[in-house]
């Protein structure tokens, strides 16, 4: 391995919120940034008179530049959202093109002779069509002419997950804010078994202000940052929903939370009803169940199952018979392999299982193995990734480090090194 | 009875006349020891500027009508612009109204302050930055810089003197050390035992790198593939 990638393999992770990027040489944790774009209106008299606004706005400065709340929704754009950008999505690429560039100017090293360019390992939703994988190569062709690149590739998400977590048999379940990704993994990542879920952390958002509405917070269920936080807070992953439910219902001052915003007057009190705390896990694991059924009537989206490029997104499976599908997609001589090792990664697995409630709200480990359990797969371990936030990251770290340099680009394994400084 | 009296009667309460605000303004900087200059100014809204020892403060004002009327609006945006700088703080003043609609950000880039005012209230929304002017600076005649230097001077040639005789102490010391016989045992030298071991370069590399299988996965791409196709 060489010492120039030592210094200078450069690591990409395009999450639904979050993008987070940095060099070998930051250590164990990347730099992050919001994964987003702020397009200022510049017709405006005072963007006018000092000819200050840049066309696109990517960083810290965003907050900076915003303008009007009505305004956010056509001008903030997050390009991730989905996973997947539009190929006619200008201004989304736009975004990807420019916090790029700004992530590899900000590490760019001042005044080494030796530098020529970043070996960058970008990583994206392992349901990412072919043109989203052409379009950044062509972002990072764009940075080679300013010395910035000197080769690229492009891995996905989940098999960056498996790298940094050092297991090269797995399935990995990686769940962000609008999908959940299962894909098993044995030395490379197994496209054909990959199943992918229409559902992630943005449905508990959904339910969370369906129940706040009930309960008298209509005004706040409207600003989804708060009714996030009110999920983190006071949202419980049930091991078994009925029982959970019964027992809140039994003895509701045991299970009573409350979350008051520091610094505010503004307080959710769920009183009696605080067994439907249990709701808002349960919905992202298992929206099956028939206590849903009132939310959905009274006009609460569904999940959906959508066609995204080549990939079927289910909307309504549970975790459980999604991995046990995705396993069923391998040979039969490796499907008791990827079950002994089922890696969990993104913020949609982290829930809280306070000790008073242990024996009625669980973890996210604890939930796949019930479910799996459910449907006749035992004695399966299932682990949350060392380190959720960083460990895609981490993946594109030590895949850039190791790979060869004369292993080139192919399409058809979709993996090695796009030499693209000219 | 100017500015908020009259105004109310017109039906115009929401901003107070261009003479009150520089009344509110004359106020508040008058209060804080500075004294009122006169500008050479014929415009509509003519700018003040307040001195004292050391300082001066520069305030371009907008009122409401310059507010309604674009090119007057930019006139003295450009002229704030222009000024920050010349005086110690520039200031810009702008109805409450107006400042809700405009970036602060651009005039902090630009060291410029910030009042909003209205009917009841003139605030400092902004913090003008404070520049340093050349004919602020303390002002020195030549006689002040030439006496400074022979001090300066004087206290260098006793420095050296005091170098000089403890180069030549020193040097007496070493001569009688060479000519006594050396009883000691030898020591390790300071450079042998703190000669700096070779790190390797992976030692450099992050935590997550341990014992990682992936590395030597990894590492065979494009080579296994060849080995299976012999």
């Amino acid at each position: 391995m060489s010492e120039y990638k030592e210094q200078y393999t450069f690591g990409m992770d395009f999450g639904t919120s979050d993008f987070k990027f940095g060099p070998i040489t930051c250590g164990d944790a990347p730099k992050i940034l919001r994964n987003r774009g702020y397009f200022p209106d510049r017709d405006s008299i005072m963007m006018r008179a000092l000819n200050q606004a840049p066309e696109i706005v990517v960083g810290d400065d965003v907050p900076l530049y915003l303008q009007s709340s009505e305004d956010l929704t056509s001008r903030l754009v997050y390009p991730m959202r989905n996973g997947v950008i539009d190929r006619g999505d200008g201004r989304a690429w736009r975004v990807v093109n420019e916090i790029s560039r700004f992530g590899l100017n900000m590490f760019r090293p001042k005044s080494a002779e030796s530098f020529g360019g970043f070996y960058v390992v970008a990583s994206l939703s392992s349901v990412s069509p072919r043109y989203m994988y052409e379009s950044l190569f062509e972002t990072m062709m764009a940075a080679a002419k300013d010395g910035l690149v000197k080769a690229a590739t492009v891995i996905s998400q989940p098999f960056a997950v498996a790298i940094g977590h050092g297991v090269t048999t797995c399935v990995v379940v990686e769940s962000g804010h609008g999908n959940t990704q299962v894909c098993p993994i044995s030395s490379y990542p197994i496209r054909s078994a990959l199943v992918a879920v229409n559902r992630g952390g943005g449905e508990a958002n959904s339910i969370t202000a369906e129940i706040m509405k009930d309960l008298g917070y209509g005004d706040l269920a409207r600003e989804e940052a708060f009714v996030r936080r009110v999920k983190e807070n006071l949202g419980l992953l049930p091991l078994n929903l009925e029982r959970a439910v019964k027992a809140a219902k039994d003895s509701p001052t045991k299970f009573r939370a409350r979350f008051k915003v520091p610094g505010t007057r503004v307080e959710v009190d769920f009183a009696e009803k605080s067994w439907q705390r249990f709701l808002i896990g349960e919905y992202v694991f298992n929206p099956q169940n028939e206590l849903f059924h009132s939310y959905v009537t009274r006009g609460m989206p569904r999940p959906k199952d959508i066609k995204i490029g080549d990939i079927v997104f289910e909307g309504m499976i549970d975790f459980g018979e999604a991995i046990v599908r995705s396993v069923e997609r391998c040979p039969v001589e490796l499907q008791p392999l990827l079950y002994r090792e089922i890696l969990l990664s993104g913020g949609n697995f982290s829930w809280q299982s306070p000790e008073k409630l242990r024996d009625f709200a669980t973890d996210a480990p604890t939930k796949v193995k019930a479910l799996l359990k459910e449907k006749g797969v035992k004695g399966v371990s299932v682990k949350m990734t060392k380190n959720p936030q960083h460990s895609v990251w981490h993946g594109c770290i030590i895949y850039g480090y190791a790979v060869p340099e004369d292993y080139g680009w192919n399409w058809e394994r979709m993996e090695g090194w796009l030499p693209v400084a000219a | 009875m100017d500015g908020i009296g009259s105004a109310w009667r017109d039906g115009s309460l929401s901003q107070p006349s261009f003479v009150n605000i520089r009344q509110r303004i004359r106020q508040r900087f008058t209060s804080a020891g500075l004294a009122e200059s006169p500008i050479v100014d014929n415009g509509p809204c003519p700018d003040m500027l307040f001195q004292a020892e050391d300082t001066s403060v520069r305030v371009v004002i907008l009122d409401e009508s310059a507010w309604t009327d674009r090119q007057a609006f930019l006139n003295s945006i450009v002229k704030a612009t222009a000024l920050a700088g010349k005086s110690n703080r520039t200031y810009i003043a702008l109805p409450k109204n107006a400042a809700s609609l405009t970036d602060a950000r651009l005039f902090h880039e630009r060291g410029i302050g910030l009042f909003t005012y209205d009917h009841r209230s003139l605030d400092e929304a902004l913090p003008a930055q404070y520049f340093q002017l050349p004919s602020m600076a303390a002002p020195q005649t030549s006689e002040v810089a030439d006496l400074r230097f022979e001090d300066e001077i004087r206290e260098l040639r006793a420095q050296i003197d005091t170098l000089e005789r403890t180069v030549h102490s020193l040097s007496e010391e070493l001569m009688s050390l060479r000519r006594a016989p050396s009883t000691l045992e030898p020591v390790e030298t300071f450079a042998s035992t703190r000669t700096p071991s070779l790190i390797p370069p992976s030692e450099g590399r992050p935590t997550f790198f341990a014992g990682n299988p992936w590395l030597e996965v990894l590492s065979r791409r494009g080579r296994e593939e060849t080995r299976i196709a012999r």
